[in-house]
């Protein structure tokens, strides 16, 4: 054959060849293609026993945690049936909320009565954008919350729609400027350490909320080496306290002082905090100043000074203050603003605070810096029992006497400043709208003998008309200012206040209720937490009013057009008809004074068989 | 209802003036009215106080919204306890004028003199409250 002819049919043979190999390339990329549609093994498998977020309810359970507050979603829905279900709805018990801000306030609330943190779980897109007010009102406060978010991480895992919306690369960036700590553990190993591990950054002062992402997927696969896993052990850290050579300076300062005075903020942290400031002050005979961001020390306690007493102060001892320079400054809010030390460039000032181990930069929540003459990083609460301790060793008897001699003359001026505050209470007594004064009162008169826990508070008569001397009688507000804080923070430490038979009284603001107030009540209904509110209804956001009314008078206009946009009239709104909507028992609108001791009694009467009831009443403005 | 009502001494210097120009006029034939306006001239704050309304003041006290800080029966809040006895009204002007502190300015283009001595005589008439020692509830918070 010739080369030609050899070089023809070895040509046809090649293309021959070739057409082949392409067909059946083509045949097995079709087979290919059909083994992709076609289900795979593990696809015909619908059912599982055991799937990673039951490990995940065996690695909470381990926290100790006594409830799951939560706005139900699906992006959790693994964790939600095993906490339900696996879990047995015990410890922690699942608790219906209608709005992610209620459950983080719910934890909020709780945990300043409990000392413990709350599991709140939600999605982590949507649901924590509803929660991020809350989450940083608990930071701000510095308290404990355990944020569980569900999001599928796994694109190829979502369905098309809500899935879609519902997940994000970062669930936390949109919070970790006001979180202590987050992770996104990537297997179930991952999820117990981390869990063990955020529980211990949120319960180590300065407390502060934490955040886990429990991916959809890791939920509800089925475990694939259950022996493998374990479990690490929780130990909490003991708090920090102050250095030995600090406290002793300390100590030597307040004990030579002429008129020291110790300030109380965010101090007690646990029943023992109140106690040990009690043996500090008495020491002492120093007067006390009570912020009230904590229950720090006895409101009719014959050294708890008004706030006039830190001009007079040649040692002042600031315990866990949210800000010193607030306490140590006036300012005056007028077109040019101006400032003025409230307190003599002589005058000592010593700062004990775990702030000082913990401080975030973009949110200002650290307030205005001032100096100081020695600061003790360290937690107060903790630091205290050896300040007293060092304070007793430099005692002498001659000090001992000066003490005695102040102690005298505060015990006198304490009983002349509640007797004035009793004067001033009878102003506007029979007013209506009803006077603050009035109102506290008559709460007062209802509620004195009970074993009662005021876990919200939007009026200042309380303080002066109300014996507090329990660590658990006042648990402070928001800390971050953030309205719709006070009805479900309230529930939350009435669901604290529960277990031990506490009588919760919340006195809350008709603007702050307005925000998930309904929701909160709904859930106090649904889970028989009982709770006693009392509106106080001033039919609008007062502090608004006041803010409209300066820029008014600034721009010498319109000085009588200050209600646009902050009143809440026209219609009133009915709080009781809502309350009553909600489950509860609900009372008002109440005008009348005289008709506010009977109607609180009928209410208390509800509380005290384990429901919540609400009182409206139309109040004074402040 | 409207009270006139003037310190002790303008009202005597007052009617001292009124008899002197009643002769003044007797005898010259000149209009009263001008002889006054010559001999005696009010301030625009004596004026006001002449002439000040307890209801205008009420009405004012509510729509310019110093209850707001000053509660509705004037007896305190975020701001000062104002009724009964306030201050005297060239004091009480001053202070709304040009409040020391938090309280904001209000001038007399917002708020005349003549407005602030109706809201001041509403101030005066409110009444006083009952003793405490008398209200069971305030009483019994001494325990």
């Amino acid at each position: 054959m010739s080369r030609s002819k050899m070089g023809t049919v070895d040509r046809r043979k090649f293309l021959r060849g070739a057409a082949t190999a392409g067909a059946a390339a083509l045949v097995g990329s079709k087979v290919q293609a059909q083994s992709q549609t076609s289900p795979r093994p593990q696809e015909d498998v619908l059912t599982v026993g055991r799937s990673g977020s039951d490990f995940m309810v065996d690695v909470i359970k381990t926290l100790g945690f006594d409830y799951a507050t939560s706005n139900p979603g699906s992006s959790f829905r693994g964790l939600h049936e095993s906490i339900i279900n696996h879990g047995g709805n015990v410890s922690p018990e699942w608790l219906t909320c209608c709005h992610e801000e209620s459950s983080v306030a719910m934890a909020h609330g709780y945990a300043k009565i409990d000392g413990t943190p709350l599991l709140v779980v939600m999605h982590g897109t949507v649901g924590l954008q509803h929660a991020a007010m809350a989450v940083y009102n608990a930071f701000c406060d510095r308290v404990p919350v355990f944020l569980v978010l569900g999001n599928t991480l796994d694109a190829t895992q979502r369905r098309p729609g809500a899935e879609w919306v519902h997940s994000v690369q970062d669930a936390a960036a949109m919070v970790r400027d006001y979180v202590k700590w987050d992770d996104m553990p990537v297997s179930l190993g991952h999820f117990a350490e981390s869990a063990v591990r955020a529980y211990k950054i949120a319960m180590t002062p300065p407390m502060a909320p934490v955040m886990l992402v429990a991916d959809s997927e890791l939920q509800e696969r089925p475990i694939s080496d259950d022996a493998a896993l374990r479990i690490p052990k929780l130990t909490l850290p003991s708090p920090p306290t102050g250095d030995s050579g600090a406290v002793g300076e300390v100590a030597r300062l307040l004990v030579a002082a002429e008129n020291p005075v110790i300030v109380a903020d965010r101090y007690a942290r646990t029943p023992a905090g109140m106690s040990r400031l009690i043996e500090l002050a008495e020491t002492l005979q120093a007067s006390v100043i009570d912020q009230g961001d904590r229950m720090n020390f006895p409101s009719h306690h014959s050294l708890n000074q008004g706030g006039g007493a830190i001009g007079r102060a040649d040692v002042v001892l600031a315990l866990e203050l949210s800000s010193i320079w607030g306490t140590l400054n006036r300012m005056r809010d007028q077109l040019y603003r101006s400032s003025r030390s409230r307190i003599s460039s002589d005058t000592k000032v010593i700062s004990i605070t775990a702030a000082d181990l913990y401080t975030k930069s973009n949110y200002q929540d650290f307030n205005r810096f001032h100096e100081v003459d020695v600061a003790i990083a360290a937690d107060a609460e903790a630091t205290l029992p050896s300040l007293i301790e060092a304070v007793k060793r430099q005692l002498t008897d001659d000090r001992r006497r000066v003490f005695d001699e102040r102690g005298a003359k505060l015990r006198d001026a304490k009983q002349a400043a509640l007797q004035r505050r009793r004067e001033e209470a009878a102003y506007g007594w029979n007013a209506s709208p009803i006077s603050t004064a009035r109102l506290a009162a008559e709460i007062w008169e209802v509620i004195k003998r009970e074993d009662w826990s005021l876990v919200n508070n939007s009026i200042g008569w309380t303080r002066d008309l109300w014996n507090f001397d329990k660590p658990y009688h006042h648990i402070g507000d928001s800390a971050g200012a953030g309205q719709g804080y006070g009805p479900p923070a309230a529930v939350g430490a009435a669901l604290a206040n529960r277990k031990h038979g506490r009588l919760s009284v919340n006195i809350g603001s008709d603007g702050d209720l307005m925000y998930v107030g309904p929701g909160a009540f709904w859930t106090a209904a649904h889970h028989k937490i009982p709770l006693l509110t009392v509106v106080h209804n001033n039919r609008g956001y007062h502090a608004e009013f006041m803010h409209i009314q300066r820029m008014a008078a600034r721009h010498e206009r319109g000085i009588d057009r200050f209600q646009v946009g902050s009143a809440l009239t026209d219609p009133n709104i009915d709080y009781a008809k809502m309350a009553q909507s909600m489950g509860l028992h609900g009372e008002g609108p109440i005008e009348n004074p005289n008709d506010l001791g009977p109607a609180l009694r009928r209410a208390l009467a509800v509380v005290k068989n384990g429901e919540p009831a609400l009182v409206d009443v139309v109040t004074q403005p402040r | 209802m409207k009270i006139f009502r003037l310190p002790l001494g303008l009202t005597i210097t007052a009617a001292v003036l009124c008899f002197a120009a009643a002769v003044v006029v007797g005898a010259s034939g000149v209009k009263e009215s001008s002889v006054l306006a010559m001999v005696s001239s009010p301030s625009s704050q004596e004026v006001a106080v002449a002439e000040s309304n307890i209801e205008n003041g009420k009405k004012l006290y509510l729509k310019f919204g110093c209850w707001t800080c000053h509660g509705y029966a004037a007896q305190g809040g975020p701001g000062r306890r104002l009724a009964p006895n306030p201050i005297a009204l060239p004091v009480f002007t001053r202070i709304v004028r040009r409040p020391p502190y938090a309280m904001p300015p209000y001038t007399e283009k917002v708020v005349t003199d003549q407005e602030l001595a109706d809201i001041h005589a509403y101030l005066e008439a409110l009444p006083h409250p009952p003793d405490y020692e008398t209200i069971l509830l305030l009483k019994e918070t001494e325990n």
